[in-house]
């Protein structure tokens, strides 16, 4: 299958926020003092709803950026799209992705299109973007309804030029922007906001009274301009704005760019000192959560400080695992118990009530930062504090992939392991059946003579058997082989298994030496198999069979028709397999546990060979126990049902007797 | 007269190895054959042979475990490891054990020799 990949390249959605700070558009005559005073408050308040917007549009383009990576699997699987993305959507101005095939129809992935713009308009509506990011491979954005939408196109395979790009365009991902929350969440009470996208509005055109300030700011190759308009009337407004650069962090080189804007009114300056100590404080955590990745060294220090800092009665960070069972918790201050509600109110935080802030990272919840403050906290102070939760998030997410990477280390070096002892097995086994063969053929060369003719065939049997023996275990090599690089492919018809059963019995039984086979096989099965798969799954059943049976014990096959399926059963009498060692049998270059298991030939690949088989051909393998000892194994094929069966009240369509069997549930 | 059992769970390598001793013959015997460890200590002290000619990988017991059991009994045991894959480590194990030899199942037409040379026939 040919690679997929989405038009993604670095910097293609990155924001260049030019601030015209003071751009004054239709500014007052400066008439006195007090005049230039309340026209100066009015303008840092524009500047400041401006710097919130380019932030915001910053967390919009991360959320892009993410969508964008996602893409190629989005377009992929539109119905099952990847689980991160809801959790994506609901973080930052991103209020819907839909998929636009490049010649089906377009449909809504997550989330909700805003209201009067349906999933088929967007195709026109975005025509023109459309087509600039399939000829760029970049992301575009265009306009849609009253909302921006960036076009993310997918291709099939990597492309290098326009001309293959409009070839292998396989679809686009579109990430609608809540236009509304984006201007709406940073434009003050009294504020008139008007976005334009490329010079065309999106938001109703506003006449207003006041000082102006505008930012453009770049999504998708396409400017974004905001004019914000603030009433001169109000009275002198205090501005505080706070905007902190919280560092680089750890191996990801998360860049957090924490911007907290103090627009209250009437704020004293005592009160904005304390602002800018506590947002000093966060910025200091990310330092401090660098220092180690051992969390239960750094998270206490982080819990002390902010705690300190916030005036807290208690805190507490609590990590939770990816299916959000609890994994650790790191506190200060009294223990709390029982859940405390997520905080959601917008006006803060009362004193002595207990809250938790999610800690959110590649849309999942990692854990919560659960705290109660002693005095009230403000909306700032809670927007410092999740900040804070933020740079936690990141800093334990790191840690997180810091530990999943060693694991997977670990894990390698354990495969390293098994294919070592895989290839002293693997040389073991073959050697034993060239040994024979070439002994029995050099006896046979040097002493012809002297041999018995009744000798002289059982030197030859012993020649053929062995020479069987070692085709099975190059087959399973080559099996092996194409399983390692997923190429192991069956292809099933309808079959009489009993007879197919019968036929590959009959031709291995040489190969197991004093062990006979017993057979019992249901003659009206009718099974959809591939016959190779078949041969290659009983060579392997059965061999093992007979190497774990005492000696001269008989090995059983039985076929008997199941409710759905066929079902068909490998027997021996030997030690059995461990309860626990039962599902790992499959595993490659797995061969149990027990000394019988370790000193017994075989390379630990013809099991994970048949599962394989079985399980392509629509089937399953199981392990049973038997009493007093030995082992079942039980492996079910789907059943040929006759086409009438499948189709049910429908007329059969013409030529229906010729079509081949639907295939059953397994 | 050199007596020798063979242990190994291949029939095919037992008769293969019985075929070559008694080929060679020039005082030579097949003692017994065994196909695991168990039986062929159980031989061994009924029957003492001169010579155990080995195989290493088996179900139950190990080679190399079986001349541990051997040796442990009677040190001056003559003992072949005949194994179908020597790896240098197996090789120092059986060298630690006390087995005479270490021989690699496709040298098999020198086991009539490394036999005269650890039990010369009286």
């Amino acid at each position: 299958m040919a690679t997929r990949s989405a038009g993604l390249t670095g910097g293609a959605i990155a924001v260049a926020a030019v601030l015209t700070a003071g751009g004054a558009i239709g500014a007052r005559a400066a008439g006195s003092a007090a005049d230039n005073a309340r026209e100066n408050g009015a303008r840092r308040a524009a500047t400041a709803t401006t710097r919130a917007f380019a932030a915001s549009v910053e967390g919009v383009r991360r959320t892009v950026d993410s969508v964008a990576l996602l893409a190629p699997r989005i377009a992929a699987s539109p119905t099952a799209p990847p689980a991160q993305l809801p959790g994506l959507l609901s973080e930052r101005g991103v209020r819907a992705v839909a998929v636009l095939s490049a010649t089906g129809h377009p449909a809504v992935v997550a989330g909700v299109l805003p209201e009067g713009l349906a999933a088929a308009a967007l195709r026109a509506d975005l025509a023109a973007a459309l087509d600039v990011a399939r000829d760029t491979g970049d992301p575009h954005a265009g306009v849609a309804g009253r909302d921006i939408a960036v076009v993310i196109p997918v291709y099939d395979g990597m492309v290098a030029s326009t001309e293959a790009r409009r070839t292998a365009l396989t679809s686009w991902v579109v990430a609608v922007v809540d236009v509304k929350s984006l201007v709406g969440g940073a434009t003050a009470d009294g504020e008139t906001a008007v976005l334009s996208v490329g010079g065309i509005p999106v938001t109703p055109a506003a006449k207003a009274d006041g000082t102006s300030a505008d930012v453009t700011v770049d999504l998708g190759g396409q400017p974004l301009q905001l004019v914000v308009t603030a009433p001169v009337e109000g009275g002198a407004r205090a501005i505080a704005v706070v905007i902190l650069l919280l560092g680089i962090l750890g191996a990801a080189g998360a860049l957090l760019v924490g911007a907290i804007a103090e627009r209250a009114l009437r704020r004293s300056r005592a009160t904005t000192d304390a602002l800018e100590r506590e947002t000093r404080t966060v910025a200091e955590i990310g330092p401090l959560l660098q220092q180690s990745l051992d969390l239960a060294e750094v998270l206490p220090a982080v819990a002390v400080r902010l705690s300190d800092e916030f005036q807290l009665e208690s805190f507490a960070v609590e990590l939770v695992g990816e299916h959000g069972e609890p994994v650790d918790v790191f506190s200060v201050g009294r223990r709390s118990v029982g859940d405390a509600e997520v905080f959601i109110a917008p006006e803060g935080i009362p004193a002595g009530v207990e809250v938790a802030l999610p800690l959110l990272r590649a849309g999942r919840t990692i854990g919560r930062l659960r705290l109660a403050p002693r005095d009230h906290l403000s909306t700032i102070q809670v927007d410092a504090l999740r900040g804070a939760a933020d740079l936690i998030a990141v800093a334990t997410y790191n840690v997180e992939l810091y530990e999943r990477e060693q694991a997977t280390v670990r894990r390698l070096q354990e495969l390293d392991t098994l294919k070592d002892a895989f290839l002293g097995t693997i040389s073991h086994e073959l050697r034993t059946p060239i040994t024979a063969i070439s002994g029995f053929t050099r006896m046979l060369n040097e002493r012809w003579d002297d041999l018995s003719e009744e000798m002289r065939r059982d030197f030859l049997r012993r020649v053929g058997r062995n020479s069987a023996s070692l085709g099975m275990l190059v087959d399973d090599l080559l099996d092996f082989a194409r399983l390692e690089r997923q190429a192991l492919q069956t292809n099933v018809t309808p079959m009489p298994l009993d007879s197919v059963v019968a036929g590959f019995v009959a031709q291995v039984v040489p190969a197991l030496g004093d062990h006979p086979v017993e057979t019992d096989l249901a003659s009206d099965v009718v099974a959809l198999v591939d016959p190779r798969a078949i041969e290659r799954v009983l060579a392997n059943l059965l061999t093992n069979a007979a190497k774990f049976s005492p000696p001269g014990a008989p090995v059983e096959v039985a076929l008997r028709k199941g409710e759905a399926s066929a079902v068909l059963t490998v027997s021996d009498r030997g030690p059995g397999i461990a309860a626990e060692d039962r599902l790992r049998v499959f595993t490659r270059f797995y061969r149990g546990e027990s000394d019988i298991a370790r000193s017994t030939r075989g390379a630990g690949i013809g099991l994970a060979v048949v599962h394989e088989l079985v399980t392509q051909m629509g089937g399953d393998i199981a392990v049973r126990g038997r009493e007093p000892n030995g082992t079942t194994m039980v492996v079910r094929l789907p059943l040929a049902e006759p086409a009438e069966t499948v189709i049910d009240d429908l007329p059969a369509p013409r030529g229906a007797e010729d079509l081949i069997p639907a295939r059953s549930k397994p | 007269m050199t007596r020798a059992l063979i242990v190994d769970d291949e029939e095919d390598m037992r008769f293969l190895v019985r075929t070559v001793i008694e080929a060679a013959n020039n005082g030579l015997e097949v003692a017994g054959e065994a196909a695991d460890g168990d039986a062929a200590i159980a031989y061994w002290r009924a029957e003492r042979p001169e010579v155990v000619v080995l195989d290493h990988r088996m179900p139950g017991l190990s080679g190399l475990e079986v001349a541990e059991r051997i040796l442990a009994e009677s040190p001056e045991q003559r003992i072949i490891l005949f194994s179908a894959y020597l790896d240098p480590e197996t090789t120092a194990e059986a060298t630690r054990v006390g087995v005479d030899l270490c021989l690699a199942k496709s040298d098999y037409s020198r086991l009539p020799e490394a036999l005269w040379r650890l039990a010369p026939p009286a």
